[in-house]
């Protein structure tokens, strides 16, 4: 029989802080990933994602001595994962404003990402997610988030609050409106259960 | 109860955050109402579908060219260290030299404020003497001793700058 450590994050990032260059690989391998389909749903883009997520992890390694254990580490990721895709947003907003004219469309042509799924569910799922990704980035900012955060990621409420810094009231009405918001969005999607 | 108001609280009926009588209200109206029925199917397969939305994964090499960032990282601050440090220095020896060099100009522009006479320590291979000289020209005379050439006198006449390096100790001068 396998025996399991498990050694928390906050406990990890203790050890990195005292200098265990290992801890820090442990928190990336643990991180990445869901870093990844965080900052994706948000920018749209894979490739934008990833460098995101490189540069979140980069801030952890250098400002390391700034996470303090009143917080969970996962707020703490999470809201340097969110603050560098909200300002990659920002940049491409105006750079959006300046060209908009220039190719006269809105968004450019979603990529839709590679899965190890068949092939054949694949014509309407990646159709119906392609649309699932649209409507999200066609949410206001606060409601993509939290429905990122919440539906997507399937973070606690109280873990939301405090990476939002706001109440957890406030979570949970705007959970609800976003998915009001996000249903009425995709209403043209063919209902299929 | 009013249709809208039974949507405000999709999410707090699914998380059993209601009172019991507001969850029951909420119940009622379902059974009655088909619109709102349907909106929290309609709803509760949309968030179904944004749970189960494909999972993406990083790169095979994203940790390689973490780390590689890292080290990269790690000679930039160096560089930076390696030029803040200098550059404090520098600076601090240049105002020291600065402050040298004008004393010693000083000190050449002006010979007679130099008082005392500077004889170099005894203990130095060369012995020399220097003695103050109103004339600004530097006259440096050896005396000739036939029998000897290695105690060849050096004695100079012009007052000179405190060499580092040089024991110089205060003699009373001869008239």
């Amino acid at each position: 029989m396998q025996k399991q450590i498990t050694v928390t994050d906050e406990e990890l990032i203790a050890r990195f802080q005292a200098g265990t260059e290992v801890a820090y690989i442990e928190l990336v391998n643990r991180y990445k990933d869901r870093l990844l389909n965080f900052v994706y749903r948000f920018v749209g883009d894979r490739d934008e994602a990833e460098d995101i997520v490189q540069d979140t992890f980069l801030k952890v390694y250098k400002n390391r001595h700034a996470y303090r254990e009143v917080a969970k580490f996962s707020t703490w990721i999470y809201t340097i994962a969110g603050n560098l895709a909200r300002s990659e947003l920002r940049k491409r907003r105006r750079h959006k404003t300046f060209s908009m004219s220039q190719i006269g469309l809105e968004d450019k042509e979603y990529d839709p990402p590679d899965t190890d799924a068949g092939p054949e569910s694949h014509v309407s799922g990646q159709y119906e997610e392609a649309e699932i990704q649209r409507a999200i980035r066609q949410l206001p900012d606060q409601f993509r988030t939290i429905i990122i955060l919440r539906d997507i990621q399937e973070l606690s409420y109280e873990e939301i609050s405090k990476i939002l810094d706001i109440p957890m009231g406030t979570v949970k009405s705007r959970v609800n409106r976003a998915r009001l918001k996000m249903q009425d969005l995709l209403k043209h999607l063919k209902e299929n259960g | 109860m009013q249709c809208q108001l039974v949507l405000d609280k999709y999410t707090a009926y699914c998380d059993y955050d209601l009172t019991v009588t507001e969850h029951s209200a909420i119940e009622n109206h379902l059974m009655e109402c088909q619109g709102c029925r349907e909106a929290f199917e309609k709803l509760g397969s949309m968030v179904k579908k944004l749970n189960g939305l494909a999972e993406l994964q990083v790169s095979t090499d994203f940790n390689e060219r973490l780390l590689s960032k890292i080290a990269h990282l790690g000679s930039a601050e160096t560089h930076t260290v390696w030029y803040k440090i200098p550059t404090v220095r520098t600076s601090g020896y240049a105002i020291a030299a600065g402050v040298a060099l004008a004393l010693i100009f000083s000190q050449w522009m002006n010979p007679s404020t130099t008082n005392p006479t500077l004889q170099t320590n005894s203990s130095l291979p060369v012995a020399g003497e220097i003695s103050n000289n109103p004339t600004s020209q530097p006259v440096l005379a050896a005396t000739d001793d036939s029998t000897s050439n290695l105690n060849d006198t050096l004695k100079m006449t012009e007052p000179t700058p405190n060499f580092p390096g040089q024991q110089l100790r205060l003699v009373n001068q001869t008239p």
